[in-house]
């Protein structure tokens, strides 16, 4: 039984996208932590993790089931997705070497860098469907 | 590569979803191999061929033939 290609995109797009949502909030909550007893502090960090968790797991599931060109439509956009994360990370990294951008610190961009790698990859999702259409 | 998929499966008057069904892929690659943007892995082009009782060299011919 083949999973329709909207039933691949809502798994494959909305749970990560809700999770870099929560991971977002989880980040903007922890920079209030003084005032947070530790145990919380451990859970809301622990937050974005499960839905991530599950998105793997589907992630996983939803491989299995896809056909040879939907393997094939799936890498390309993974491939680009991660490959165009890579790049502007790289390229921001270097901007801030120069000091012509704020110098971040993992810890405060990360949720953004899965929010950015997500969307690059639904993109490049659109995008490589289209050329087989 | 060139194929004749879309005639053999119009002769037996399959829909795309048809053939997609028997073939166990999904429609979409059904079609991106009738408009020749895909070529299937030999397995697939074996299986396409059993499905039609035909040689995969009866199916499929390469672009410069």
């Amino acid at each position: 039984m083949q999973l329709r290609d909207n039933d691949i995109a809502r798994r494959l797009i909305v749970l990560p996208l809700a999770s870099g949502f929560l991971a977002v909030l989880v980040a903007y909550v922890l920079r209030k932590r003084e005032q947070l007893p530790a145990f919380l502090r451990f859970g809301l960090a622990l937050a974005p993790i499960l839905p991530m968790a599950v998105a793997l797991v589907l992630f996983h599931k939803s491989i299995e089931q896809l056909d040879e060109l939907q393997r094939r439509i799936g890498f390309e956009a993974s491939l680009f997705g991660f490959l165009a994360t890579a790049l502007l990370v790289l390229a921001y990294g270097m901007f801030a070497k120069a000091e012509l951008l704020p110098d971040l610190s993992v810890a405060h961009a990360w949720p953004f860098l899965w929010i950015l790698m997500w969307l690059l990859w639904a993109g490049a999702l659109g995008l490589v469907r289209r050329r087989y259409r | 590569m060139k194929n004749r998929l879309r005639v053999l499966r119009a002769e037996r008057q399959w829909s795309q979803t048809d053939l997609a069904n028997r073939l166990g892929v999904s429609r979409q690659t059904v079609h991106a191999i009738e408009a020749q943007k895909y070529d299937p892995s030999l397995p697939l082009a074996f299986k396409i061929g059993k499905i039609f009782s035909l040689p995969i060299e009866g199916i499929f011919s390469p672009e410069e033939l």
